[in-house]
């Protein structure tokens, strides 16, 4: 998500998004979109405390660069979506290339612990799927090349 | 719980942020030249900018409250990190473009400053 410039322009390095729990936020993401923790991120394997499961962590696209960042806020009320008195501030948009893929992925996303907001997926020309999160923030799975 | 530090095959590929305010032309505009990304579309409702690998899209909401900062009622749900080579240039660049500098500042070597529309974000260096 990030490239270098040259110009002294800054360059966006990270998305960051707010929770109360960033390893359970963290490794949602990690799978819905394949991407892996920056070294020294992952979980501990032994029984060692998560200290920066509890704090910060960082995903990496397959190129190395930082795409998504989880930071732990002592309390987010969920935001709700379309309506309501909490707004989402943002969401994040993920794309998969068919409509049969887009089968495959909403029941992948279910099973990762997204909650179904919006079934738009007989919309002929965008089908497309609202969710949120285990945090609550919304995103969306829709096809696109 | 799997940990593998792999990148295993995506259910999805993240394509791009929106980002709720006020005034989606403005927001594109101050994103679009700070960052030097194309605007792709430029309307009252909506407007995007696009990098050399995501985008960023503006949605129109209103009325918009923009969160508090500090966030002390868990309002600001996320912000951009925007890495710099020289944080004092790039603070003024982000000034002359519409940002403000809050007093709160939690760290020492990054700047938290407010967009046009108040959504909280950071300058850090290591560009």
């Amino acid at each position: 998500m990030a490239t270098s410039t040259a110009s002294g322009r800054p360059h966006l390095r990270q998305v960051v998004l707010d929770c109360e729990d960033p390893r359970s936020l963290a490794e949602f993401y990690r799978q819905l979109l394949g991407l892996a923790y920056r070294a020294g991120d992952e979980a501990p394997v032994d029984h060692s405390t998560d200290d920066r499961g509890q704090d910060w962590l960082v995903l990496t696209d397959e190129a190395g660069r930082p795409s998504l960042a989880f930071q732990r806020v002592v309390s987010m009320p969920e935001p709700t979506w379309p309506e309501g008195d909490r707004p989402q501030m943002l969401h994040l948009d993920t794309t998969v290339p068919t409509v049969e893929a887009l089968t495959a992925a909403h029941q992948s996303a279910l099973s990762l612990g997204a909650r179904l907001l919006d079934d738009r997926s007989a919309d002929p020309e965008e089908p497309l799927f609202v969710y949120a999160d285990p945090a609550g923030h919304p995103f969306c799975i829709f096809v696109a090349d | 719980m799997t940990t593998s530090p792999t990148h295993e095959r995506p259910v999805a590929r993240l394509s791009m942020v929106n980002i709720d305010c006020p005034d989606p032309r403005q927001l594109a505009v101050f994103y679009g030249t700070l960052l030097g990304w194309q605007t792709t579309h430029s309307e009252d409702e909506y407007a995007m900018i696009v990098g050399d690998s995501t985008a960023i899209g503006f949605g129109r909401v209103d009325p918009f409250s923009p969160p508090s900062w500090p966030d002390e009622a868990g309002a600001k749900e996320f912000h951009l990190d925007l890495a710099v080579e020289d944080l004092a240039a790039a603070e003024q660049l982000c000034r002359d473009l519409g940002a403000t500098v809050p007093e709160h500042q939690p760290g020492e070597h990054w700047k938290v400053l407010l967009d046009p529309a108040g959504h909280p974000f950071c300058l850090s260096g290591g560009a």
